[in-house]
C-alpha cells in the first residue's frame, strides 16, 4: 500500500477508534498494534503474500463492535422480520450452478427444486451482497484490505486452501443440515431465544475445540 | 407496532431485497470492523490466541436479545410479526458439531468469509467456493439426510422453555454469563500464552455494569400492548387481502425450508392466524400459473377423484400421506383438499405433527373453491366486474371440463357460504339456509328481555352500549380496540369467523357493532337487513337456548383504527373547507329547532343528510335503501368517491350507519367518522356554531337520558 493510501486511511481510522480510545486511554497504545502480528513482528515479511503486515491496522473494540453487529440484528428483526444470515444465499448459488450443469436434476430434487425459477429472487441472497459490500468498503477505508492468502509463516499455501476448501465444504453441508450458519441460526436465533440456536451454538463450539488442534498447523 | 417485512410478506419482494442489501451492509461493516475479515483472528478463538469471536458474538446477541425483548414488550413489534425457526434437535446437534469442524479447519464461517473476501483474503473465496459445493453435496444427499434433517423436531422452542426458567431468567442469565465470559476472555488473551493487554479493566467494567443495568431495564419496562403476537392480524386484515395472506405463507414455507413440525401451540397458532389456510382464489392463481413449489393433494376417495378433480392435483389416501409426501417435507406449499375442511384439517395437523411446517388447507375445500373461484358470474349474488366475470370465465375454462357449462348444482351442504364481498347486507334467507354452520357466528342485539324470549338458534345476545364508554371525558364513545376485543373474544368470536349481526330494529344498532368489528379490522361480518323483524315477519325459527361457547384470546390491532377523527381534526378539516361535513342527525336538531347539548346548531358548513333518509320500511322492519337509490341521492351530495367526508351525529350511534352505508355499501374511499360528534363539538364554546331558527333550551331530562342502554333501541324515535 502506497504512502498516499495510508494518508487517506487516517481519518475513518480515526473515527473507528475514537470511541474505544477514550475510554482505554490508559492502555489504548499497545491495543494499536494488531494481535495478529505481534507474533510475527520478528520474523522477515514473507515475500509475496504477506501473513500479518506491520502497517495492518488494529480493529475495533471488540465489545463495541458486537454492540453495533447487535443492533444491526436487531434492525433486521424489526424491519424485515428475520434475522441475518449468510448461508442461505451461498446455497442458492449452489442451486444456480447445479442448474447450470444439470438443469433437469436441479429442478427434480427434493431440496433445491422449489427454490426454481428463480433461486436468487431470496432475501438472503442480497443481503449477502450486501455483507460483501459492507466488508469491502470498511476493509478498505480502515487499511486493511490486503490480496492474500491468510497463514501462519510456516503453512503451505496449499495446506491452507486445501483446509479451508474442504472446511468449507462441511460448513456448507452443516448450515444446511442446521438451517443456517453462525449468523443465521447461531447468532440470530440465539438472539430470539432459541433453543436450537443455543443447541446449535453448543456443539458448534464442542467440535471447534475438539478438532482445532488436528489442523492448527496452518496457523502457524 | 411495526409491520415487518416478513409479515406483509414482502420479504422477497423488491422492497424486502433493498431492505436486506442495506442490513446486510450493516452487518459486513460491523464483522470487518470487529476485524472478522482475518481468519487467524477467527481461528484464534479455538486456540485461545483471540477471543474476539466470543467478546463480539456475545455482545451482539446480549444486545440483540434486550433491544428485542424491550421491543416486545413496548408493543413495538409483535412475536408472530418474526420468522422463527423451529428447533429440531437432531438437525441442529449435528449441524453445530459439523459447522464447528469445518469452521475450525476452514477458518471462516459463511459470513465472515464474504467480509473476509472483501478484504482481500483468497482463502476466504475458497471457503465460500467451498460453502457453495458442500449445499449442493446437502442437495444430492437429501434424500438419505432427511431423517436426520427432521429427527427431534420440535417446533418453535424458546431455550427458556426448554429449561422451564421464564424469558426474564433466561435474559438476566445470558447477561451476566456474557459478561463472565468477557472477563475470562480477557484473562486469556492477557495470561502468559498470549501476554496482550486487550482494552482496559475500566472500561470492561463499565460495560459490564452498562449490559447488566440494560438487562435490567429492558426487562422492567412495561408491557404495552394487551395482546402481543396477536395484534397485527386483525390490523392487518383491512389492507390484506386474501391472496397476500397466502403470499406470505408461501414466503414461510420458502424460508423455513428444510424445516419441519410444530407442536400442539404451534399449530393453534397457525390456525388463529389462518395461516394453515390457502384461500380458493390463491390457489387458483397458483395452479394456472403453473407454481413449481406447489403440491395439490385430493385427500378423496379414488372415485371421486376420477369423477373430478383440480387440475395439477395428486390423489393421496390420507394414511398415505406421510410417506407420499416425505419428500416435500419443508419444501414449497403443500396444498390439501377434500369436500371440506374436516378431514385436510386432521390431515394437515397429523402432519404438521411429524415435521410438516408447509402444509395448507384449501379454505371450504373444493366447494369454496367451486363456490368462489368457479361459480358463473350470472349466479352470483354481488354484482361482479367485468374484469372480475373474465376471470371467473378463464377459471372455469381451465379448471373445468368442457361439457360442464353451467355447475349451478354444486354440492354445497354443510359449508358456509359466506357472500362474495364483505361485509355485506344479508337476508334472513341467507342466515337461515348458513345457521349452523362453522364459522358462523350470530350477533342479537334486542334488549335481553327480548332475547330471552326466542331468539335465532345459536345467537348471542350483546348490548350495543356496551361497547361505548367514557374516553377522556367524552361520553358515548367507541371503545378502544383492546376493549371491543375482549368483548368479542369473550363470545368465542375470533378474526376467522363470520359474524352476522341482527338488531331489533334500528339499523344503526347493527352498524355501531359493524364500527367496532371494522376498529379491530374484522371484515368477516354481515348485516342482516332488517333485523330480528324481516327474521320474526319471514317465519324463521327461533329458540330460548343459551350458546354454547369458550372465552378464546382477543386480538386486537395497535394504532389508530384509520377512520375516527377527533375534534380537532373535524375543527381543521372544517378550517381547510375542502372536507364535506356530514351530519346526519335529524333535520330539527341539525338547524338547532331542538337540542338536547350544551348548544344548539350544527358545524357550519356542515350538510344535513339526516340518517333515517337511507332507512325505508319493509313492513315491519326498518331496512337500509336499496344500494341504486343510496347511490344517487349521495352522488347529489358527495361528488366523487374518493372525496374528503367527515360523518358524525351527536353520539357516533347515528353516523356509524351513514359511515357503514358510505363506504362498505357504496365504496366511498375517504370517510371518517367524528365519534365525539355534537355532543363534544356544542361543548366547547370556542368551537363555532351555526344554529339558524331561535334555539330551545336542552332539557335537562333528555342529556341524561342518552347514556341510557335501551335507548339504542329508540333512538330513531327520540331524535
Amino acid at each position: 500500500m502506497s504512502d498516499t493510501d495510508k494518508e487517506k486511511d487516517v481519518s475513518p481510522q480515526a473515527e473507528a477508534q475514537a470511541a474505544p480510545a477514550e475510554q482505554a486511554a490508559p492502555e489504548r497504545q499497545p491495543e494499536q498494534v494488531a494481535p495478529e502480528q505481534q507474533p510475527e513482528t520478528p520474523r522477515p515479511a514473507a515475500p509475496r503474500l504477506q501473513v500479518a503486515p506491520p502497517q495492518d491496522k488494529a480493529p475495533m473494540n471488540p465489545y463495541l463492535a458486537g454492540v453495533l453487529l447487535g443492533l444491526t440484528l436487531m434492525t433486521s428483526y424489526l424491519i424485515l422480520g428475520a434475522g441475518l444470515g449468510a448461508s442461505g444465499a451461498l446455497a442458492r448459488l449452489g442451486a444456480v450452478l447445479e442448474h447450470a450443469l444439470l438443469p433437469a436434476r436441479a429442478e427434480a430434487s427434493a431440496y433445491f427444486g422449489p427454490w426454481f425459477p428463480n433461486p436468487l429472487s431470496y432475501y438472503l441472497v442480497f443481503m449477502l451482497a450486501g455483507v460483501f459490500a459492507g466488508g469491502l468498503v470498511s476493509a478498505a477505508s480502515g487499511g486493511r484490505m490486503r490480496l492474500m492468502i491468510e497463514r501462519g509463516p510456516t503453512a503451505s499455501r496449499v495446506r491452507r486452501l486445501a483446509l479451508a476448501l474442504i472446511g468449507g465444504v462441511i460448513a456448507g453441508f452443516a448450515s444446511r443440515l442446521a438451517q443456517g450458519c453462525t449468523s443465521g441460526q447461531g447468532l440470530s436465533g440465539g438472539a430470539v431465544l432459541l433453543t436450537g440456536s443455543f443447541l446449535f451454538m453448543g456443539c458448534l463450539f464442542a467440535t471447534g475445540y475438539l478438532t482445532a488442534w488436528i489442523f492448527r498447523r496452518q496457523w502457524t | 407496532m411495526i409491520a415487518t417485512l416478513y409479515s406483509t410478506g414482502q420479504l422477497n419482494a423488491p422492497l424486502g431485497f433493498a431492505a436486506a442489501l442495506a442490513i446486510g451492509f450493516c452487518f459486513g461493516l460491523c464483522l470487518e470492523k470487529a476485524g472478522f475479515g482475518s481468519s487467524r483472528r477467527l481461528a484464534g478463538v479455538f486456540y485461545f490466541t483471540d477471543m474476539s469471536v466470543v467478546k463480539v458474538m456475545f455482545s451482539a446477541l446480549v444486545t440483540a436479545a434486550l433491544g428485542l425483548v424491550a421491543a416486545q414488550k413496548l408493543g413495538i413489534v409483535a412475536q408472530d410479526d418474526l420468522f422463527l425457526m423451529p428447533t429440531i434437535l437432531g438437525a441442529h446437534a449435528a449441524g453445530g458439531a459439523l459447522f464447528g469442524l469445518g469452521f475450525a479447519m476452514g477458518g471462516w464461517c459463511p459470513g465472515t468469509a464474504a467480509v473476509g473476501l472483501g478484504s482481500g483474503r483468497m482463502d476466504a473465496l475458497v471457503f465460500l467456493a467451498g460453502i457453495v459445493l458442500g449445499s449442493i453435496g446437502y442437495n444430492e444427499a437429501y434424500p438419505w439426510v432427511a431423517p436426520l434433517a427432521g429427527y427431534g423436531s420440535r417446533g418453535v422452542v424458546f431455550l427458556h422453555q426448554s429449561l422451564d426458567i421464564t424469558r426474564d431468567q433466561l435474559v438476566l442469565a445470558l447477561t451476566v454469563g456474557a459478561v463472565v465470559m468477557f472477563w475470562i476472555s480477557e484473562v486469556i488473551e492477557r495470561g502468559p500464552a498470549i501476554a496482550r493487554p486487550g482494552v482496559s479493566r475500566v472500561f470492561l467494567a463499565v460495560f459490564s455494569i452498562l449490559l447488566c443495568l440494560a438487562a435490567v431495564v429492558a426487562l422492567n419496562l412495561p408491557r404495552l400492548n394487551l395482546a402481543p403476537g396477536q395484534a397485527l392480524t386483525a390490523s392487518r386484515a383491512p389492507a390484506q387481502p386474501a391472496p397476500a395472506a397466502a403470499t406470505q405463507a408461501q414466503g414461510q414455507a420458502q424460508s423455513m425450508n428444510g424445516q419441519a413440525a410444530s407442536p400442539e401451540a404451534q399449530m393453534l397458532a397457525a390456525m388463529a392466524t389462518g395461516k394453515d389456510h390457502i384461500e380458493p382464489e390463491e390457489l387458483a392463481r397458483r395452479i394456472m400459473s403453473g407454481d413449481k413449489a406447489l403440491t395439490l393433494v385430493d385427500i378423496r376417495s379414488k372415485a371421486e377423484f376420477d369423477a373430478f378433480h383440480l387440475k395439477g392435483a395428486v390423489n393421496i389416501p390420507v394414511q398415505q400421506l406421510p410417506e407420499e409426501l416425505a419428500s416435500k417435507r419443508g419444501h414449497g406449499i403443500i396444498v390439501l383438499y377434500s369436500n371440506g375442511m374436516t378431514h385436510p384439517a386432521q390431515a394437515r395437523d397429523s402432519l404438521a405433527r411429524l415435521g410438516f411446517t408447509n402444509v395448507y388447507m384449501l379454505t371450504d375445500g373444493l366447494r369454496g373453491f367451486f363456490e368462489r373461484v368457479l361459480k358463473p358470474a350470472s349466479l352470483r349474488e354481488a354484482p361482479m366486474s367485468a374484469e372480475q366475470a373474465k376471470a371467473i370465465a378463464e377459471a372455469r375454462g381451465f379448471f373445468l371440463p368442457a361439457e360442464l357449462a353451467a355447475p349451478a348444482g354444486t354440492a354445497t351442504a354443510g359449508v358456509l357460504q359466506a357472500p362474495s364481498a364483505l361485509p355485506a347486507l344479508v337476508e334472513p334467507a341467507w342466515l337461515a339456509a348458513n345457521l349452523g354452520k362453522p364459522g358462523l357466528k350470530v350477533i342479537d342485539l334486542r334488549p335481553q328481555p327480548q332475547y330471552n324470549g326466542g331468539h335465532i338458534p345459536g345467537s348471542f345476545s350483546l348490548n350495543v352500549e356496551s361497547l361505548r364508554g367514557n374516553l377522556a371525558g367524552l361520553p358515548s364513545m367507541l371503545l378502544p380496540a383492546p376493549m371491543l376485543a375482549q368483548h368479542f373474544a369473550q363470545m368465542g368470536i375470533g378474526a376467522r369467523d363470520l359474524v352476522a349481526i341482527v338488531s331489533g330494529e334500528a339499523p344503526i344498532d347493527a352498524t355501531l357493532v359493524a364500527m367496532a368489528l371494522e376498529r379491530l379490522g374484522h371484515k368477516r361480518y354481515v348485516i342482516l337487513q332488517g333485523g330480528m323483524k324481516a327474521w320474526n315477519a319471514a317465519g324463521l325459527p327461533k329458540d330460548t337456548q343459551l350458546p354454547a361457547a369458550a372465552a378464546i384470546r382477543p386480538h386486537a390491532p395497535d394504532g389508530p383504527d384509520g377512520f375516527t377523527v377527533t375534534g380537532r381534526e373535524v375543527q381543521a378539516a372544517m378550517a381547510g373547507g375542502k372536507t364535506i361535513i356530514l351530519d346526519v342527525r335529524p333535520a330539527d336538531y341539525f338547524s338547532g329547532a331542538k337540542s338536547d347539548e350544551a348548544r344548539p346548531g350544527h358545524i357550519p358548513g356542515a350538510i344535513n343528510r339526516p340518517f333515517t333518509e337511507d332507512q325505508a320500511k319493509s313492513g315491519e322492519a326498518t331496512v337500509i335503501k336499496p344500494r341504486e337509490e343510496l347511490e344517487k341521492a349521495y352522488a347529489a351530495i358527495i361528488p366523487s368517491k374518493d372525496q374528503a367526508v367527515i360523518v358524525h351525529c351527536r353520539t357516533g350511534h347515528q353516523a356509524s350507519q351513514t359511515w357503514w352505508v358510505l363506504t362498505r355499501l357504496l365504496g366511498y374511499t375517504n370517510v371518517k367518522y367524528y365519534d365525539a360528534g355534537w355532543t363534544e363539538w356544542s361543548a366547547r364554546p370556542e368551537w363555532p356554531a351555526v344554529s339558524s331558527p331561535k334555539p330551545q333550551t336542552a332539557s335537562p331530562q333528555q342529556v341524561q337520558e342518552h347514556q341510557a342502554p335501551a335507548q339504542s333501541q329508540g333512538q330513531e324515535k327520540k331524535q
